[in-house]
């Protein structure tokens, strides 16, 4: 897996992992440490653009929550909104977008509920813009 | 004897001296035949030399000296007479006071003037520094009653061969130094190839290299690169004396070069330069310009006949390293590259073992939790399934009469998102949980959101969990199912002759407190039939990557739809056998199938 790192500049600044290959096994462990790498030097905003993903494996998914539990602050009224606007079908990750996953990838997604979460695009400058 | 065979006498003894003394590998056993052959060259009866003691090549102040050679000496002067040669004398202070600089020197002898007894008439010698430079190295000494004894002819004599001891004794100091050195190379040698054998670590093994090879050979800088980083390229993996860490700058220099290290790699030959700075300043890469170095040598590590990398020292002084040199260089590159080699492959070899281990470990977990036999239900087939992987993952099923008519059953089949023991510990875990909740709660959608808040408390390594839990009515077929983030069972329906997925809406279990889960119902009529699988089912891999999917699955059951479940839950597993080939799964194959019998079948 390979992931080219981008910063684009929505509303606010955008982080854009162009992420190439198969998201499982050690690419998993790598991309929880580029994620919290560019968290570090103050990415709040990220979009996984999943354009070039052809796979994505249970380890891979725990990443992606993993990665979205970082860019979410643990404060009690945002758990709870958030908690609310899932059980409502209201709720969207704010920091967290994911662009053009492929077929296997989205059935992969919606099964462990990630669509319950997080949205996906199928533009990227649509993702960065809905910042 | 005339005059003319004595002077080919004499010069065929200086001829001997001068041989004696340039081709012995100790000089000190030649010197006494020399002195011998001199004074009797000189005409005179006796003589001696005094080898001052090293003292790193200062002079001033009081030097040791010992009487390194002596030819008929007087008995007043005899060695074993301790008064004799006790103490300094008048040359020894002169030559320590540095006034001791001509070719010859007149000395009236202090220690024939007190010495008692027989001294054969002696009272004066002349005095020869012998030197090497300005160092004075000891003093040749040959005596005679007075001055009149010393002809000029044998003066000049004694000048040449003293300045020809001189330069031997410097020869072998250098070769007693080198001596010494090689010695020392040769216990270093010893002690590096036990130290290389016994380090199992590779970056402290090199670490070690370099160091001691920089050490040994004198040099300014050593480094060791192996291939590795970008393709094509070698990269610094241990260096020593650098001003710049190229090891930390995670330098790289490409194999394909044409300077040193780019040809070794390709003729395995060494390459020594005397003076880098004095190619065509275009040749001399930025990396070495910066470090200014001038002397320059490239050995490979030759490992099963190919370059397994490189190993350079580099002085900031123009140097050639000698032939002795570049062989002790070579020595340490090959024993190097049979230690690096030997230490990887016990690290791959650690790392199989560890592998192994986990695998047991994890087997063994997750073995001893699957349910030993299937469920045996008048009315109702169950056919189970457990293939392990190459890794352990966390899949498991389980099933469970729950409390109350005795008619309701249980089921999970759930896949802890990892592998290895911390994902079958959590699998341990979560199957605990699942079932003593289970047995509490009646509602799959509320035993779900209980496990799901209880694993989210305590998650140590961010696991997560996807789960499908369902209960079955086994009098009336009803079966109400939840789902967290896992695959959707199927369920095959008889009377319609469809296959449907049992949609229920969840996250993935652990990674929201507090969530809930959708919960829907069907009624199960004989001959219908319900599967339940992991990931590990669709999403087993052929050579080339591909998926089989959920197509490949629901035509396999379809195809089979009226055989029992045993048969149908084997022509799945044939069907991802015969997809994967021999692709080596990573993850788990685990599955059940549930089928209501057929009345009178």
């Amino acid at each position: 897996m390979e992931i080219v790192i981008s910063y684009e500049n929505g509303k606010v600044p955008v982080t854009v992992f162009h992420i190439k290959g198969e998201i499982a096994a050690e690419a998993s462990e790598q991309l929880e440490q580029q994620a919290q790498d560019v968290l570090e030097t103050g990415t709040h905003n990220l979009v996984l653009d999943l354009t070039d993903v052809a796979f994505i494996s249970s380890g891979g998914l725990r990443s992606i929550h993993y990665i979205f539990t970082l860019l979410h602050s643990d404060s009690p009224e945002d758990a709870k909104s958030m908690r609310k606007g899932i059980l409502a079908g209201t709720y969207r990750s704010p920091h967290l977008k994911l662009v053009n996953p492929s077929r296997n990838v989205t059935r992969a997604l919606q099964t462990a509920g990630y669509d319950m979460f997080l949205e996906t695009y199928s533009d990227l400058q649509k993702a960065i813009a809905s910042f | 004897m005339s005059s003319e065979q004595e002077l080919i006498e004499k010069l065929t003894t200086l001829n001997r001296i001068a041989e004696s003394l340039n081709q012995a590998v100790d000089v000190r056993s030649v010197l006494e035949r020399a002195l011998a052959d001199l004074v009797e060259l000189m005409d005179l009866e006796t003589g001696w030399i005094s080898l001052r003691e090293p003292r790193d090549g200062k002079d001033g102040g009081d030097s040791n000296y010992t009487l390194a050679a002596h030819h008929n000496l007087p008995p007043a002067l005899d060695v074993d007479n301790a008064d004799a040669w006790e103490g300094s004398c008048t040359c020894r202070r002169l030559c320590d006071t540095g006034q001791l600089t001509s070719a010859y020197n007149e000395v009236r002898c202090s220690r024939l003037e007190s010495v008692r007894g027989d001294r054969r008439g002696l009272a004066v010698h002349a005095s020869v520094p012998l030197r090497s430079g300005d160092r004075v190295l000891g003093i040749l000494n040959v005596s005679a009653p007075d001055w009149a004894s010393f002809s000029p002819q044998a003066l000049n004599l004694l000048t040449t061969v003293g300045s020809q001891m001189g330069i031997a004794l410097e020869r072998a100091r250098l070769f007693d130094v080198l001596q010494e050195r090689h010695l020392h190379e040769e216990t270093a040698l010893l002690h590096f190839s036990n130290q290389l054998l016994s380090r199992l670590d590779v970056d402290g093994l090199m670490d070690y290299l370099v160091d001691n090879v920089r050490e040994l050979l004198d040099a300014d800088a050593c480094a060791l690169l192996l291939p590795g980083g970008e393709p094509g390229s070698l990269e610094f993996r241990a260096a020593s004396g650098w001003h710049l860490d190229p090891v930390a700058l995670r330098r790289q220099i490409p194999i394909n070069g044409s300077d040193g290290p780019g040809l070794v790699m390709r003729t395995l030959q060494p390459v020594l330069e005397e003076d880098i700075q004095k190619r065509n300043p275009t040749a001399v890469p930025a990396w070495l310009q910066t470090e200014d170095f001038k002397g320059q040598a490239v050995v490979p590590l030759v490992v099963e006949g190919r370059a397994g990398g490189i190993l350079m020292v580099h002085q900031r002084q123009p140097r050639l390293l000698d032939e002795k040199d570049l062989h002790y260089l070579r020595l340490m590159a090959n024993q190097a590259a049979v230690a690096i080699e030997k230490t990887r492959l016990h690290a791959e070899e650690i790392k199989v073992q560890a592998m192994e281990k986990e695998l047991a470990i994890g087997r063994q977990i997750q073995l001893g939790l699957l349910p030993s036999a299937p469920p045996v239900v008048p009315g109702w087939e169950f056919a189970t399934r457990y293939e392990a992987a190459r890794e352990v993952g966390g899949d498991f099923y389980d099933f469970f009469d729950l409390p109350g008519d005795g008619h309701r059953m249980g089921m999970v089949i759930a896949d802890v998102t990892g592998k290895g023991v911390p994902a079958a510990l959590f699998m341990a875990r979560s199957s605990t949980v699942i079932r003593s909740t289970g047995l509490k709660a009646r509602s799959p959608s509320t035993v779900l959101a209980q496990v799901n808040d209880l694993l989210h408390k305590d998650r140590p390594s961010e696991l997560l969990l996807t789960a499908s839990y369902a209960v079955l009515d086994t009098r009336q077929g009803r079966l109400v199912y939840a789902n967290g983030g896992h695959c959707r069972p199927l369920w095959f329906q008889a009377r319609t002759g469809k296959l449907r997925e049992l949609n229920s809406q969840g996250v993935i279990l652990g990674a929201f407190r507090g969530i809930e889960f959708e919960e829907c119902a069907i009624d199960l009529e004989p001959g219908d039939m319900l599967v339940f699988y992991t990931d590990g089912v669709t999403e087993a891999m052929d050579a080339d990557h591909q998926i089989l999917g959920e197509e490949r699955l629901r035509d396999v059951i379809v195809a089979n739809a009226g055989a029992s479940a045993q048969a149908v839950l084997d022509a799945i597993v044939d069907a991802v056998q015969d997809f994967a080939g021999s692709i080596a799964q990573s993850d788990d194959l685990t599955l059940f199938v549930v089928r209501r019998s057929v009345l009178g079948a």
